[in-house]
């Protein structure tokens, strides 16, 4: 999977970044083939865990004191 | 006849996310349902100026950002750690069982300065797009990306995901993180 390497970070390294070329789908590479670069798999990891933390906080029932706070709205408009 | 758009309906569906960024935020469950709470509050008080159709949980988001940092500022002059004291707070979180799995990445948060951290949780867990994070901050858009990029690395340091020596010299972390945000777009993966 060749792919154009911008400028910007050609000059910056001063040598090829091709470990940072994304990988277009992580899933479905061969698991032979040797690791994607670490960038890329360290900032999906961190991305699964963040939204995974999310997900897991976001589940959590909603206390009493703000249902309630909500339901006294209702009663205000009617 | 019933309303075209349900404020209390709208409110009640922002809250569980409202709460994963306070509790995100704050690292304190507790504060984080006083934070939500005072965020209704005000969203209630103020839901005039709410135009239905606009993004009402960027709104939202924003208020409770606001109070964050106004009450966040008030701490400070009583606690000297902010760091520490948010450190601290990890320890007491309720409902310890659900949080086990992240542990990891609880103390990685706590440990990132606080612009980069509600960056990163703006953009990476609750998904939205750097200019909605930009407004809710009230900053520039390429200072949100530079934030979250700048999270996303010390996230994997910390995480030890990363060698920090793998990732090169900063000009081309810097760089090729920044060719990631750009390719990536708006509200992409982080």
């Amino acid at each position: 999977m060749q792919r154009s390497i911008p400028a910007k970070i050609r000059r910056a390294s001063g040598r090829p970044a091709v470990s940072f070329i994304p990988q277009t789908d992580l899933a479905l590479r061969d698991p032979s083939l040797p690791t994607p670069t670490l960038d890329r798999t360290a900032r999906d990891r961190i991305g699964r865990e963040l939204r995974a933390m999310y997900v897991d906080l976001a589940r959590q029932p909603i206390p009493q004191r703000l249902l309630d706070l909500l339901g006294k709205l209702e009663e205000t408009k009617g | 006849m019933k309303p075209a758009f349900n404020m209390r309906e709208a409110l009640l569906g922002a809250v569980p996310s409202l709460r994963a960024f306070g509790i995100s935020l704050t690292g304190d469950v507790d504060r984080a349902d006083d934070l939500v709470q005072d965020t209704l509050l005000r969203a209630l008080a103020n839901v005039d100026r709410f135009e239905p159709g606009t993004n009402l949980n960027a709104w939202l988001f924003t208020i409770l950002r606001n109070l964050f940092h106004s009450e966040y500022r008030k701490r400070r002059r009583e606690v000297e750690d902010a760091d520490g004291s948010y450190a601290a707070t990890l320890r007491t979180a309720p409902d310890q069982h659900a949080h086990l799995d992240f542990e990891d990445l609880r103390t990685a948060l706590a440990r990132l300065p606080q612009d980069q951290r509600e960056a990163v949780l703006l953009v990476g867990a609750q998904g939205f797009s750097y200019e909605d994070a930009a407004n809710i901050c009230g900053c520039a858009v390429g200072t949100i990306k530079s934030r979250v990029n700048r999270a996303r690395k010390r996230l994997a340091e910390l995480m030890h995901l990363v060698d920090a020596d793998d990732l090169g010299t900063d000009g081309l972390t810097a760089a090729a993180l920044q060719f990631y945000a750009g390719e990536s777009g708006a509200g992409a993966t982080i």
